[in-house]
């Protein structure tokens, strides 16, 4: 018993030692809502913290939605209101997801490696099951993380007569990139 | 040029006196509704209509140093009154029937315009249903009040004036609609900052409660002053930050194109004062500790 306990110890910890956590705390997400009608809807936040485990392929990201930056002061202050983002209520938008194909990235090898992403995208306190495609690139011990997709703003609660009346795309574009090491 | 020749008939006396009551009336009940906030014409002179979306919409007067002269608006019961006292007495002035219509028709196009802004912004579901009676109300009662007080070959002359009133709101609108879309943000370095805080101290405020901090510091233009605990890519930009090592939380400074030139000049270990728009405090679950963000960022000082 008492060896079984002792291996089981050794496993665990061994396999903790080689789990690789690459961090960055300035991934930056993008998205535009522009439509014909309106150019304005577009802002992008470069503070986003960005993880992923090299072993088990988890990958995480977490932003202050107060801190996208728009070039129009109103705009910015509409985009944090309670009919857009809340983002009094609501000051942090997540992802918490797996590289579901984690066999194609050799981490341990210069190259880039297209992916599929799985996991739960919360934005507004709302949480939706999200898979996208991506690009992992890995160089030296960096690894890159590039994605860009499309959400519908209506899974997550923002409906308004400015996107039904298209002056803000129903479905903006996403782009995500971070440096993780 | 204003009709000097009055209409002096019964008909047109009494329409006169019916359509002063109602811009009277009208003018104190309610025009729109917003979210189950009622609001009438006097909401517009009070200073109450621009409170109300602020305080409910986030969407204020863009010129509230010019609130004072909403207190003009009073002149349409006051003109009202004016006009039925006279009409009363034998008396017919279409120049006071003509202001006040002519008032009361741009403040009904101003809220009109307005609430089809908020529409945008997702309050209500049409303009139609945001509208009230009191509106409904004010506009024939206008109308009817400068034509009435012409004489009836001066009534197509009268037309003008009925358009006059809603069409220069409508200017009005569209240039301050065109000055905010077009408006930037000004640059961090150019006015006050409203805090000057340690950045230990300032991080500490976040651990210690991040919901006061950030009631205290959100949005607000703040110059923190540090020792430069990291420097990071953030894709074509640059960002700074400062650590509280014995915790790990941290305070990070988003540095724009305008201002990269100074992002690159600084190394770890650098003091500084850094100056931004604080975005708050939010606690990471992946780095199980605090982290308050800044936008729009310049280097105010290098010691």
């Amino acid at each position: 018993m008492r060896k079984f306990i002792l291996i089981a110890t050794l496993l665990f910890t061994g396999s903790a030692l080689f789990a690789q956590k690459k961090i960055t705390t300035s991934g930056t997400v993008a998205f535009d809502a522009t439509t014909g009608f309106d150019d304005l809807a577009k802002a992008e936040n470069k503070t986003v913290i960005g993880a992923i485990n090299t072993t088990t392929g988890v990958i995480q990201f977490e932003a202050n939605v107060k801190n996208f930056t728009f070039g129009n002061p109103t705009m910015q202050g509409h985009f944090n209101g309670t009919k857009w983002m809340d983002s009094e209520q609501f000051p942090k938008m997540t992802f918490n997801g797996k590289v579901a194909d984690l066999s194609k990235v050799n981490f341990t090898k210069d190259g880039t490696y297209t992916v599929t992403v799985a996991g739960d995208l919360t934005v507004r306190g709302v949480t939706k099951s999200f898979t996208t495609t991506g690009t992992i690139a890995v160089k030296g011990s960096t690894v890159n993380i590039n994605a860009a997709f499309k959400v519908k703003c209506a899974d997550f609660g923002i409906a308004n007569v400015s996107i039904e009346s298209g002056k803000v795309s129903r479905e903006p574009t996403v782009t995500v990139s971070a440096e993780l090491k | 040029m204003m009709p000097n020749q009055p209409n002096t008939n019964s008909t047109a006396r009494l329409l006169l006196i019916i359509s002063g009551i109602l811009l009277l009336a009208g003018f104190f009940l309610p025009w729109v509704s917003w979210e189950g906030s009622k609001l009438a014409g006097f909401d517009m002179a009070t200073g109450n209509f621009f409170r109300t979306s602020e305080k409910k919409f986030s969407l204020g007067n863009p010129f509230p140093q010019f609130n004072f002269a909403f207190a003009l608006f009073w002149m349409v019961p006051i003109l009202s009154l004016f006009v039925i006292v006279l009409t009363i007495k034998g008396r017919v002035l279409p120049f006071i029937s003509i202001l006040a219509g002519m008032l009361a028709l741009g403040l009904v196009t101003a809220y009109i315009l307005f609430t089809n802004i908020l529409l945008d912004l997702g309050v209500g579901r049409s303009l139609w249903g945001s509208l009230c009676f009191g509106i409904f109300i004010t506009i024939p009662a206008a109308i009817c009040m400068m034509l009435a007080s012409l004489p009836a070959k001066k009534r197509w002359e009268g037309l003008a004036f009925v358009i006059a009133g809603p069409l220069l709101a409508w200017l009005s609108f569209m240039l301050v609609s065109n000055y905010i879309e077009k408006e930037k943000f000004k640059d961090p370095l150019h006015g006050k900052s409203d805090y000057s805080v340690n950045a230990m101290q300032f991080i500490n405020e976040f651990r210690l409660s991040d919901s006061t901090a950030n009631k205290k510091y959100n949005e607000k233009i703040i110059t923190v002053t540090g020792r430069v605990g990291e420097i990071e890519a953030a894709d074509t930009t640059m960002n700074i930050k400062f650590i509280d090592t014995t915790t790990g939380s941290y305070a990070i400074f988003a540095f724009q194109q305008d201002h990269l030139g100074e992002a690159r000049s600084l190394t770890v270990g650098d003091s500084v004062s850094l100056k931004g728009s604080c975005s708050g405090g939010v606690y990471s679950d992946i780095l199980e500790t605090e982290f308050i963000s800044f936008k729009r960022c310049a280097l105010v000082k290098k010691f």
